[in-house]
């Protein structure tokens, strides 16, 4: 985490678990409107949506996790990321909102590490009882794609 | 139809003196004294004298001259431009711009006029000179074929043509046949224009030129007689061409289905393991980038070409409105693509009439409020990366948010509890709702209520997004955001389950509607004028559910020759659509081209539907 010694991120739920992603990843959170499935695509791919004027596609991050599918409700958001080149979307249960903690108080997540599949997860927020596990999006979408479509993920 | 591309052509460069000199009168108003301003009204005013009278449009002529004759004298008399003068110079350039209109009736004194000739070669130059000479001085010359450059490079025929607007052709006639060398004067009345109207305008631009360069060629020995030649030929070497702007077009859609093309390849090439193939893919993908490229650059103009008029419509609107309002326009140089540009004017025209009429306060209220009397509304647009964009900001009275609400829940276009929920910023958006009016009464330019709806889905479904910004009291500020080019395909819109996915055009053949489909061994099959024909369900072929009610058929052919026919469920329509960049991660999904958003602000996907089967 570099010279900072705060970490600011997005936290969601997801499948009753709760997830945050940095705030430097996150570009906008936006209630899910209409979207437009993709056909042939992989699965995790949802759909996509214009986002003034692009075509934006849209992720389902319980897909990508194996988690059991879920209807959209009034809870559910879109939080849109910038990858390298692009904006994609990540479809969430609901956001929480933002956690700030200081860096001696993220954890290395060290039973997940050794597993080379889940690079993605940097780190493991405790505040009080909470445990919020942090996700490196950019690292997620490059597993994801090498992966494969089939596979889903084990958290 | 030559005839109406040469029409179209001295049309355009009216229209462009016309704008110009709006601006330059609107400017003169707030600087009435300014000689510069004055000296190039005067100039356009003539040039639309020159241009009119090649042409043969003596009424616009004898307006522009009237224009020209009053700036003259207050030239002379080195006295500023009042009010009455600088409306008299308005009238005349709407009256010009009213005879541009009316004007239909041909031109009858246009003659064909072929002349023939056995010059001796080392006279061929200057007798073709002679010509020019000849006809500019007793008619108009329109154009010559073959043009200038050629003539002046020697290349001279025994046979030239020439289309000359003229009165006396006897006259004429007479005069070519007293140069030696002319066995024969043909004229002909001109039924068909075959004259070549970019060669016509340049004519009529270099005509003064010309005729000095021949004075000299006439006076000159011979030995100097190359020189001059070479003097003419760089003069006439030509850095810049006017191009129509249908050619322009056509290159353009062109393109775009060299890029479809392109993406087709891609998709093939991606399923061949060949390093060879795949270099010379790059390759290709390289050039068509680079042409698509150069031929956008080709198609930007600065928004100061069209928004110039806005001047003139604000200054109108605010005397009709007994308001006093400033436009100023920055970022003019700012270039759009043409076709982006023609789409914005509505809009644009449709926010400043907003801002006019709901914006800008009348002059005794703004005082009240402690604002200047006078308000503005400025423009400006400039580049952010790849988009462009547009500021359309007024000083008046703001978007109240809570009035909005309040009227889009009177309208019953939104519930009280949504109204409530709503935040201020959102609610400026209420104004963008089909069939929201603030007005009681429906004024003549503003308060129809199609408004704003209009404005915004056009710019979605141009591809870009429109914000509203207000502060109560303070002002409104719209900012509409565009790619600054697009490539244009055309599409046919077919349904499949729920969603519309585009099919280009170019590769559809026919599309008919099946009462029935006959299948052979489970095979869907049809009969289409004793030919039978394969077809395949497009929902099967994208993996979609889908409980067919019609049967359409979409017809295409592939390259080998054989058609098929695609099923689909309903058939929206053709469309004309601008292809936006594919999601990486998307890339490379099977049997899908691109991504375009359709006109309802949807996004579609282009199916490639020679790859599907």
């Amino acid at each position: 985490m570099g010279g900072r010694n705060e970490v600011q991120a997005i936290a969601f739920l997801l499948n009753n678990e709760v997830y945050g992603i940095e705030v430097q990843q996150i570009k906008e959170i936006i209630k899910v409107k209409d979207y437009v499935t993709v056909p042939n695509a992989p699965n995790y791919i949802e759909g996509v949506i214009n986002l003034r004027g692009q075509i934006t596609p849209i992720v389902s991050l319980r897909k990508i996790f194996g988690m059991d599918k879920r209807p959209l409700d009034e809870n559910s958001r879109i939080i849109m990321v910038e990858l390298e080149s692009e904006v994609i979307g990540l479809i969430v249960d609901s956001v929480l909102g933002v956690i700030s903690a200081a860096c001696n108080d993220v954890v290395k997540p060290p039973l997940l590490t050794s597993n080379d599949g889940n690079s993605f997860l940097t780190g493991i927020i405790r505040q009080g009882d909470q445990l919020i596990i942090l996700i490196d999006v950019m690292k997620l979408m490059n597993d994801v794609k090498n992966r494969g479509s089939q596979k889903s993920m084990e958290v | 139809m030559l005839k109406e591309k040469y029409e179209e052509v001295y049309f355009s460069e009216i229209l462009d003196h016309i704008r110009t000199l709006n601006d330059i009168l609107l400017n003169l108003e707030k600087d009435p004294k300014n000689e510069a301003l004055i000296m190039e009204a005067l100039r356009i005013f003539h040039s639309i004298k020159g241009d009119s009278a090649v042409i043969g449009m003596d009424k616009i002529a004898e307006i522009a001259h009237e224009g020209e004759n009053l700036l003259i004298s207050i030239k002379e008399n080195k006295s500023s431009i009042n009010k009455e003068i600088l409306n008299k110079l308005l009238n005349y350039i709407d009256e010009i711009d009213n005879y541009l209109g009316l004007i239909y009736n041909k031109n009858k004194n246009t003659f064909k006029i072929i002349i023939y000739n056995n010059f001796k070669e080392e006279l061929k130059i200057i007798k073709s000179f002679l010509i020019i000479k000849t006809l500019a001085e007793i008619g108009n010359l329109i154009s010559i074929d073959p043009p200038y450059d050629m003539l002046s490079s020697g290349n001279v025929p025994q046979m030239i043509t020439a289309v000359v607007s003229v009165h006396d052709t006897e006259k004429l006639k007479e005069n070519l046949l007293k140069i030696e060398g002319i066995t024969s004067v043909e004229i002909h009345p001109l039924e068909k224009l075959d004259f070549n109207c970019n060669e016509a305008i340049a004519a009529s631009d270099r005509m003064n030129e010309i005729e000095q360069l021949i004075s000299t060629v006439e006076s000159g020995t011979k030995e100097n007689t190359g020189a001059i030649v070479d003097l003419i030929r760089d003069k006439y070497r030509l850095s810049e061409i006017r191009v129509n702007v249908k050619s322009l077009d056509k290159l353009f859609n062109l393109v775009g289905e060299l890029v479809l093309a392109k993406s087709r390849l891609n998709n093939i090439v991606k399923s061949l393991d060949s390093n060879e193939l795949k270099e010379i893919q790059r390759f290709l993908e390289g050039v068509v980038n680079e042409i698509q490229n150069e031929i956008m650059s080709i198609r930007l103009i600065p928004i100061g070409q069209v928004f110039g008029v806005f001047r003139r419509m604000v200054r109108d609107l605010s005397k009709e409105f007994n308001k006093e309002i400033d436009l100023i326009i920055q970022g003019e140089e700012t270039a759009v693509d043409r076709k982006i540009l023609e789409e914005l004017i509505d809009p644009v025209i449709h926010i400043i009439r907003n801002a006019v009429d709901h914006g800008i306060e009348s002059p005794s209220e703004r005082l009240k409020n402690g604002k200047n009397a006078t308000g503005t509304i400025k423009i400006n647009a400039y580049r952010e990366a790849s988009n462009f964009i547009l500021d359309i900001e007024d000083d008046g009275k703001g978007i109240d948010p809570k009035v909005v609400k309040e009227r889009a829940v009177d309208m019953g276009l939104i519930s009280r509890s949504r109204a409530e929920a709503m935040s201020d910023e959102e609610a400026l958006y209420l104004i963008c709702m089909p069939g929201f009016t603030t007005k009681e009464r429906v004024s003549k330019i503003s308060g129809r209520g199609v408004g704003m709806s209009a404005v915004k889905s056009k710019i979605e479904a141009m591809g870009g997004s429109l914000i509203i910004k207000s502060i109560v009291g303070l002002g409104t500020k719209i900012t509409i955001r565009l790619p600054a080019s697009m490539a244009m395909i055309k599409i046919l819109v077919v349904k499949v389950g729920e969603q519309c996915y585009s099919i280009p055009l170019s590769d559809v053949i026919e599309i008919v509607q099946l009462k029935e489909v006959k299948y052979i061994k489970g095979q869907p099959f049809m009969d289409l004028r004793g030919k039978v024909i394969r077809l395949f369900s497009l929902s099967e072929l994208l993996g979609i559910k889908e409980n067919r009610k019609q049967n359409y058929v979409v017809i295409v052919k592939k390259a080998d020759d054989k058609e098929f026919g695609f099923l689909v469920s309903d058939i929206v329509g053709e469309d004309e659509i601008t292809m936006r960049p594919f999601p990486q991660l998307l890339q490379g999904t099977h049997g899908l081209l691109g991504a375009s958003i359709l006109g309802d602000g949807k996004p579609t996907f282009i199916i490639d539907v020679m790859t599907l089967v």
